[in-house]
């Protein structure tokens, strides 16, 4: 049987969106599965795994990498807005954003490493008529956004003691 | 789900449709929490002064937190109050000597050490000045009650013979543990009496921080 395969250039995003879905769990491990319940997001969908301790925004475009990047962080905004708290009870945002794309999209050196953004090479394509998605493996993993420590700021104060104030508190 | 965050929206409606008018005219009343908090009554402004020092400990209470748990807690509707209000904590900058809300009582927070006595002096000393002279000081970050005993006396006693003013001991608040909850919810309800309100705090109402 000789396999037809090429790739497919006109996806629609519906389609699209079902691919992701399949794959999901390798996309972002065991147990993946989308949040239930969420208002359709066109060309995004949020999903959680075991392996992340938050929702994953994942957003997709089968041509350009620069929508599928900035439709991501439009839709990290909205989600991470005021409103958002008043429809979802004990909210809580999305911990990062996989862009889904077959280039890399724009940024991601400045990405790399300060933000929990990430970026796998997609392709769709048509196996005998039927959809299908290729997921590259990971090459080099761009870095997690490392916790930023909650060491508070000092009080900065410059003293103004007379010279028996000075005594007094020198000491406890 | 893994995620309890992402509940069925009907869950949610009955909330929804009854703040829905927001929506339309005016921008929702959020609390800290990000929770709608209905139609607010009176603005209760507690400005706050932050005395660290840099020697602070990574295991004290740490002012943002204090300044989060504190308004969630004061926001906890009383069970025998008739008209509770909303809080907010506000922070002063330690180079402004005065601002409109500090005319009332100031919540000082300090390091539990020498620098954070010396710090905290220097703050009062500065806002008493030009505006209250009603302050509560709250320690964090000592090893144990005697040194707590002591930033406090040391302070008090400071106030007192140098400015006139007789300080509000508020005690040591820990870093978020067993007790926290509790040491928290009479915290705020030691703040709310110094304030003036009438509110009544359940002491086994805590919020869960």
């Amino acid at each position: 049987m000789t396999l037809q395969i090429h790739a497919v250039t006109d996806i629609d995003s519906s389609d699209l969106r079902s691919l992701v879905i399949d794959q999901l769990g390798a996309l972002l491990g065991d147990g993946a599965r989308p949040v239930e319940h969420m208002p359709s997001m066109d060309g995004c969908c949020l999903a959680t795994s075991e392996n992340h301790d938050g929702p994953v925004l994942l957003s997709f475009d089968a041509h350009d990498p620069q929508r599928a990047l900035l439709t991501g962080l439009a839709r990290l905004d909205q989600l991470g807005s005021e409103m958002a708290t008043l429809f979802l009870h004990d909210y809580q945002p999305p911990a990062g954003l996989l862009v889904l794309a077959p280039a890399a999209p724009p940024g991601q050196l400045l990405f790399g490493g300060s933000c929990p953004v990430s970026w796998r090479r997609i392709q769709v394509l048509s196996v005998n008529g039927e959809l299908g998605m290729v997921i590259d493996p990971v090459v080099a993993q761009t870095a997690a956004a490392a916790p930023i420590p909650m060491v508070p700021r000092p009080t900065i104060v410059e003293p103004e003691f007379s010279p028996e104030e000075e005594q007094h508190f020198s000491q406890l | 789900m893994r995620n309890p965050a992402w509940r069925p929206a009907q869950l949610h409606s009955g909330p929804l449709a009854s703040i829905q008018h927001h929506f339309i005219d005016a921008r929702p009343d959020i609390g800290n929490n990000g929770k709608y908090r209905g139609k607010p009554g009176i603005t209760h402004t507690l400005p706050v002064c932050m005395a660290i020092a840099p020697g602070h400990p990574a295991h004290a209470l740490q002012p943002d937190y204090l300044k989060d748990a504190l308004t969630r807690q004061l926001n906890i509707p009383a069970s025998t109050a008739v008209e509770h209000g909303i809080w907010q904590l506000q922070a002063i900058a330690p180079e402004r000597s005065t601002t409109h809300a500090a005319q009332g009582f100031i919540l000082v927070f300090a390091t539990a050490d020498l620098a954070g006595v010396r710090l905290a002096y220097t703050l009062i000393k500065r806002l008493s000045v030009s505006s209250s002279r009603r302050f509560g000081v709250l320690f964090s970050g000592a090893r144990d009650d005697e040194r707590v005993q002591r930033c406090q006396e040391r302070l008090a006693s400071g106030a007192r013979r140098f400015l006139g003013i007789g300080i509000h001991e508020l005690g040591h608040l820990s870093a978020p543990g067993p007790e926290f909850s509790a040491q928290l919810a009479c915290l705020a309800e030691e703040v709310q009496r110094l304030c003036g309100t009438q509110s009544i705090h359940n002491p086994l109402e805590v919020a869960h921080t």
